[in-house]
């Protein structure tokens, strides 16, 4: 079966991706609109296929953050807002991998206002993976129970079904546990937390 | 406490009971750090979420991208069958090329001289048991070896043989022939030598410029495995000799 392909303008794109859970159509868009371009400045500046791949996940992932917490303020288009994101989240990575030629570092401290404002939406990328890899470690029940209610936005009634609990008390009990295992895990880690919520903020 | 604070968090109390909570809450210091360290708990789990959920799209979009750029009118298959063809050609222009430099190239001579091999008896110096003609040819004197065959009323086929071999070292390759073919004549098993005979004998034609004589020599020799000769003549030796007699068959 053909699958349907949504077209959004970006007014609808930017409206769509500030809903709690986003549609699955308005990221297929995006890749579909996006992809190519992105990926090939990667591709032509050291970058291989898989870096592509990768920089353009954390460059969706940044830009629908930066949307919903109403910080992109339409100035440039949504082309070359991405455009400059995917640029300074690759200029990152080769900076960690310290092969950031002198060409892209003379480039870096002759950007304009507006690119290095882009660019402290992209702070602390470490923090958000470290993050990611402790919610790794609850599990695959709580992982499921904790974004089922807090990213897809869904009730106790309706994740009971989703897993294997005899009332939606026992499963109320394990998602705070749940929740409260990785509360003590960021707790155990104060810097790394600061650094999180500093990144989530996404303040210029 | 730990419920109602998960019921703040989830945005769940409400009215007098919210009230309650958030009067407690600005007095306990400890409960404001742990509301903040759920608070980003959740803002992690909602991170996490958005992550795996663009994974989940990633992964479909690639799997998009990868069929489309394999479909029709088949970019992909194109471009390999393109790739084929180029080698196909860059093959075809080698064999052509080389092809034509054998045909320039390839000679009687230049085939004789690749697969003769100095024949030699094993007639010892000086030994008593050789005839005058084995042992004139043993002696590397090829000259007195056909002249003692010519001054020999019935020779023997060892005779016939030895002054062939003598007449081709010599360079006379119609002398050597026509020795050749009376071995030859010889009826089956009388003769130990025949596969050298036959060898020579094509030799003697190319020695002679008659590719079209020699080639059906080396035919034989060449789909007789159990022929003395079989491993000198090769599948190549085979090309050239079909190639000589299309360039000059010979008489």
């Amino acid at each position: 079966m053909k699958k349907a392909v949504l077209n959004f303008s970006g007014e609808e794109l930017i409206e769509t991706l500030k809903n709690p859970h986003v549609r699955t159509q308005a990221i297929s868009f995006m890749y579909r609109s996006y992809f190519a371009v992105l990926s090939n400045h990667i591709r032509q500046n050291q970058g291989s296929e898989q870096d592509a791949e990768d920089i353009f996940q954390e460059v969706i992932v940044t830009f629908i953050e930066i949307v919903r917490k109403e910080k992109f303020r339409g100035e440039s288009s949504i082309k070359t807002f991405l455009f400059t994101l995917n640029k300074y989240a690759w200029l990152n990575e080769l900076k960690k991998r310290n092969r950031a030629s002198q060409r892209e570092e003379k480039y870096e401290s002759e950007r304009g206002v507006d690119e290095r404002d882009v660019s402290s939406f992209l702070i602390e990328r470490d923090a958000k993976n470290l993050v990611n890899s402790l919610i790794e470690k609850l599990g695959d029940a709580c992982k499921r129970i904790l974004t089922a209610y807090y990213y897809e936005g869904l009730s106790m009634k309706e994740i009971l079904p989703l897993v294997n609990y005899d009332n939606e008390q026992v499963l109320r009990n394990k998602k705070y546990k749940c929740l409260k295992t990785l509360e003590q895990m960021l707790a155990a880690n104060p810097g790394l937390a600061t650094r999180f919520k500093s990144a989530l903020a996404y303040e210029q | 406490m730990n419920e109602r604070l998960m019921l703040y968090l989830d945005g769940e109390l409400a009215g007098k009971e919210r009230a309650t909570f958030e009067e407690l809450l600005a007095k306990d210091t400890t409960l404001q750090t742990e509301l903040e360290n759920l608070s980003i708990a959740r803002s992690a789990i909602a991170h996490y979420g958005l992550t795996s959920q663009v994974a989940s799209v990633h992964h479909m979009m690639m799997d998009e991208f990868s069929v489309s750029r394999a479909k029709p009118g088949g970019a992909k298959i194109y471009s390999m069958v393109r790739y084929f063809m180029r080698v196909a050609a860059v093959l075809l222009i080698a064999v052509i090329a080389f092809g034509g430099y054998e045909f320039i190239s390839v000679s009687p001579q230049g085939i004789y001289k690749d697969k003769y091999i100095t024949y030699s008896t094993s007639v010892e110096r000086g030994g008593s048991s050789a005839s005058p003609i084995e042992q004139a040819f043993a002696d590397n004197d090829y000259q007195k070896t056909i002249g003692l065959y010519k001054n020999t009323k019935s020779p023997v086929i060892n005779d016939h043989f030895i002054a062939a071999q003598a007449y081709l070292a010599a360079g006379n390759a119609t002398g050597a022939i026509k020795a050749f073919n009376a071995v030859l004549a010889a009826k089956p098993g009388t003769y130990t030598n025949i596969d050298d005979a036959e060898y020579y004998q094509g030799l003697s034609y190319l020695a002679n410029h008659q590719p079209a004589k020699a080639e059906p020599i080396f035919q034989r020799i060449y789909q007789n495995k159990s022929h003395l000769y079989h491993s000198k003549v090769s599948y190549w030796t085979m090309l050239r000799l079909k190639l000589l007699i299309v360039k000059d068959p010979g008489n």
